[in-house]
């Protein structure tokens, strides 16, 4: 990306803004270049970079709302994409509820910029990787993955007044060892990406791979499991999905809709979303520029709080509480700075809490819509499922299906790790999900 | 200088910097959705995504670079920096990669359409969704309705240094509904006409037309009311009949899939996996039962897969991926088809201007057998007729899946029962196609097209179309829905 242009975005969104043709008009910017260095059997396969942009216009004429959006900075093609939400203002039926965008905001300062990951280059990126290969072939292991940078800037500016903008960085390394039916895995996701030990977590998922050969068969039935945190960020992913956004709220669909306040799970379980922790990939606002802020989502097991935008607290009458996605995102709002809270357990500490059971590293495929009501899920074990006999690892088993409900099985939950892990949530690079080790007493696998 | 002028000019600079092979691809995508929630439109909305991609393979290594600036300048700077990450690649990669051949097409195609979906009335897309939810809302026992349309135009130019020079315009038409029926205790889902938003395809708005969302609300809200007091599906090894658009996704997640070659040689081992599929087993696996015949076709008329050319410029062909129940073909690209001794069949593909083209399914099919599906149930004696996909997952090489359904019926003696909520079945994918025992004929198959196919990383969402029809499946593992 050619550096950024704050300037030149502010610019723009306040000469759409000022547009006198519609009774409101937000501005929603975003630039990025990405490069994403794609690696198979421990070597690059696949090399993506990719400059782009988002410029979303959302118009109000009294009740009625109309959206349009280009990728192109030029002044023409965003007077196009301003008449295109027009037209499609006046052309589409009025709500039944008023949309009340924000106004001016106060922003917590967030630093999620870094030059470091700014100007790392290919030969830098691709030269450490390629050390990591090195130690893999002295292990006997294949290695795949991906090393991702991201620059990006978004902006928003509202014809009430409303402006932010916030440069950000992310850089996220995936790596994946192989050999036989034998893998293992590790990542790690950091705004900046010096902080990002390469060579370490290669040799990590390594370490694993090598762990986890011959692995036996275990008849399905219900164990005792440690969870380590890449499996449980699929969970909590998965619960946020189905249940914690306005719109599964709304439709019925989801395990929070008229439960708020009730016990859902056990005490040990408290969730949240919080934009502004820099544990997560901190942004100060959503998409309509609404400040982010702490929301409690599950307290000690307690239902306590749902994700709205804008759009969806007018629809139900209250406020945003700063999770608005893209203008015209039809999914709706969704937690997307996720916090499961650590316990005061060691993570070492854990496998010999277990005593005898399953140790799972990450699970794959994940499914959340068999029953999301009662929020039964069903996925894979992956990378390294262990069996544990008197809190040590007797040998590695093959993978295994799960099929359970969710909040019931951390209704079991006995001990959470004080260590917590961060991973990307969903596509946007600003969003994560943070989560302990976790041993449940109790957990279905069924083939 | 048009498009066609800058494309040449990059490409002649490109080998003057000694790349092995390089392609470049400009789109311009259009986009309009809309949807409606409970009788109000919930969102109308376009976009306009336009851009340039440049892919180089330099010394054996590959580099991709896109960017939202349709320049020359630009686009020559994306070359550069395709180029750039090729050396990077190339300094420290072993190994090299090489191209099959391919015949350096000069073609335009643009795919037909009755009803150009653009042209339409907003007035008369939104009345169709807001009625249909509207009208679902007042049915008894209805908490909440959705619908979607969403159309788009894909004007494509590509360009290579074999020669090729294609354009293509890809037209995509698609929506559905879906109601739920909710209580207190539970909610149930019924979609229309498929799960997934519904249905897509390449053709124009006549197909919204076809679909004809409003004739088939009684029975759709019919069966969402129902399962609020259906039984829960029970447990235990059942013949299974499961409908089109859930066998769609069977195909769809266990043939399509493991069948990409990339995926089957470890491209995607980083992320969603492998395949089980290894090239080991091409001509002699037995992957199901003699009456199963799984094809990939771009050409399929009005296929949400159908395209003429691919990415890389190779012409769209036929292949069977599962003949008399064999495991006989591969997906493949130039690179990968390379690896079982044969050339490219066409089936790269990348979203839009900035996705790297990777192997995607096209329209991947089954056979059709013989028979309506009235015959397949009057020919159970005893067993569970599944429809609509509700929930998806499967292992990383493609063989443990567990599907669930949005609804079932007892089927007793030859004939439909009570309906059953939270259908599940699961099983290992060649096991579970040598079960099939019985394929519905060409009166029951239709081509089911979804719009959210993902693969790669970045993650690329590509339309996939799956011609399909009821099958029967013997002694199959069902409900694990409540364990």
């Amino acid at each position: 990306m050619d550096g950024l242009l704050k300037d030149r975005l502010i610019s723009e969104g306040e000469r759409i803004a000022a547009s006198a043709q519609a009774d409101s008009i937000e501005f929603v910017a975003s630039r990025e270049s990405s490069s994403t260095m794609r690696f198979s059997s421990s070597r690059f396969h696949q090399g993506i970079s990719v400059t782009d942009a988002s410029f979303h216009i959302r118009v109000l004429i009294g009740r009625k709302i109309g959206v349009a959006s280009t990728n192109s900075i030029e002044r023409s093609a965003l007077d196009r994409c301003l008449d295109e939400a027009l037209g499609i203002a006046r052309a589409t039926r009025e709500e039944p509820f008023l949309l009340k965008p924000p106004g001016p905001c106060r922003y917590a300062r967030v630093n999620s910029f870094f030059e470091s990951t700014a100007r790392a280059s290919y030969d830098e990126k691709a030269s450490l990787v390629a050390s990591g290969f090195r130690e893999a072939l002295v292990s006997g292991v294949s290695l795949s993955g991906a090393l991702a940078t991201v620059v990006g800037e978004a902006v928003i500016v509202n014809s009430r007044g409303l402006k932010a903008y916030h440069p950000y960085t992310f850089a996220h390394l995936s790596s994946v060892a192989s050999s036989g039916d034998a893998s293992g895995f590790a990542s790690a996701v950091s705004n900046d990406i010096s902080r990002i030990d390469i060579k370490g977590l290669m040799r990590a998922s390594a370490e694993t791979c090598l762990r986890s050969s011959f692995p036996k068969e275990t008849p399905p039935g219900v164990y005792r499991v440690l969870l380590e945190p890449s499996a449980v960020s699929e969970l909590v992913h998965w619960l946020s999905y189905t249940g914690f956004g306005a719109k599964s709220f709304h439709d019925k669909t989801g395990f929070l809709s008229e439960r708020i306040g009730e016990a859902v799970t056990g005490e040990k379980v408290t969730i949240y979303d919080d934009g502004l922790d820099a544990k997560g990939m901190a942004i100060p606002f959503d998409f309509e520029g609404s400040p982010k802020k702490r929301l409690p989502l599950i307290e000690r097991g307690v239902a306590s709080g749902i994700a709205y935008d804008s759009l969806t607290a007018s629809i139900e009458g209250r406020e945003s509480t700063g999770h608005a996605s893209f203008p015209g995102d039809n999914e709706g709002p969704f937690p997307d700075h996720l916090f499961m809270e650590g316990g005061d357990v060691a993570a070492i500490d854990m496998p010999g809490l277990l005593g005898d059971g399953i140790l799972v590293k990450s699970f794959h495929y994940v499914n959340g819509l068999l029953n999301p009501r009662e929020t039964l899920m069903t996925g894979m074990t992956r990378h390294g499922t262990f069996l544990v006999r008197d809190g040590v690892v007797k040998h590695a088993l093959r993978p295994m299906r799960f099929t359970e409900k969710v909040l019931e099985a951390f209704g079991r939950i006995e001990a959470v790790s004080r260590e917590t892990a961060v991973y990307p949530n969903g596509a946007f690079p600003l969003s994560s999900v943070t989560v302990p080790y976790i041993l449940i007493d109790g957990f279905s696998f069924t083939s | 200088m048009g498009m066609k002028g800058i494309f040449v000019s990059i490409l002649a600079r490109l080998k003057k910097l000694g790349v092995d092979y390089a392609d470049i691809r400009h789109e311009r995508i259009m986009t309009e959705s809309m949807q409606a929630l409970d009788g109000e439109v919930e969102g109308f909305s376009t976009d306009t995504s336009a851009g340039v991609g440049v892919r180089i393979l330099y010394r054996g290594a590959w580099g991709f670079a896109a960017t939202n600036i349709v320049t020359e300048e630009s686009a020559m700077k994306a070359a550069k920096e395709a180029l750039a990450m090729a050396r990077a690649f190339s300094a420290v990669n072993t190994g090299k990669a090489r191209l099959s051949v391919s015949e350096p097409f000069v073609e335009s195609y643009s795919t037909p359409y009755e009803i150009d979906p653009f042209s339409v009335a907003s007035d008369k897309k939104i009345s169709l969704i807001a009625g249909v939810t509207g009208a679902a809302l007042r049915e008894k026992g209805i908490s909440s309705a959705e619908a979607f349309l969403e159309f788009s135009r894909a004007e494509k130019e590509f360009c290579n240094t074999d020669g090729a020079f294609i354009s293509q315009t890809i037209l995509t038409s698609g929506g559905g509904y879906h109601v739920i029926a909710g209580d207190n205790d539970d909610a149930q889902v019924r979609s229309y006409p498929d799960g997934h938003h519904g249905l897509f395809a390449t053709r124009g708005y006549e197909l919204i037309e076809e679909l004809d969302f409003m004739g088939s609300l009684p029975r759709v809200t019919a069966e969402a009311r129902s399962l609020l007091y259906a039984r829960e599906c029970p447990s235990g090894v059942r013949d299974i009949i499961i409908d089109g658009p859930q066998l769609a996704l069977q195909i769809h997640e266990s043939c399509g899939h493991p069948a990409e070659l990339d995926r089957a040689l470890g491209a995607e081992l980083g992320f969603a996996g492998g395949s089980f599929l290894t090239p080991d087993k091409l001509g002699t696996f037995r992957y199901g039962s003699p009456i199963v015949n799984i094809y990939a076709d771009p050409n399929e008329p009005g296929g949400a897969g159908s395209y003429r050319f691919d990415d890389e410029g190779v012409r769209a062909q036929r292949v069977d991926l599962v003949r008399d129940g064999v495991f006989t073909g591969y997906l493949t690209s130039r690179e990968s088809a390379l690896a079982v001794g044969g050339v490219s069949n066409g089936s790269m593909r990348g979203e839009g201007w900035g996705g790297l083209p990777l192997i995607r399914m096209s329209n991947v099919c089954i056979t059709p057998g013989q028979g309506t599906l009235d015959d397949l149930v009057s020919d159970t004696k005893d067993g569970i007729l599944m429809s609509v996909n509700r929930s998806w997952s499967i292992d990383d090489r493609r063989l443990n899946f567990q599907f669930g359904a949005e609804i079932a019926w007892e089927i007793k003696n030859g004939k439909v029962k009570e309906a059953f909520r939270n259908p599940v079945y699961y099983g290992s994918t060649p096991g579970f196609w040598a079960s099939c025992d019985a394929v519905c004929g060409r009166s029951e198959w239709r081509l089911w097209g979804l719009n959210s196919c993902a693969k790669g990383e970045p993650m690329q969402v590509a339309h996939v179309g799956h011609g399909a029809c009821p099958a029967r499946f013997r002694s199959v593992k069902v409900g694990v829905g409540k364990p």
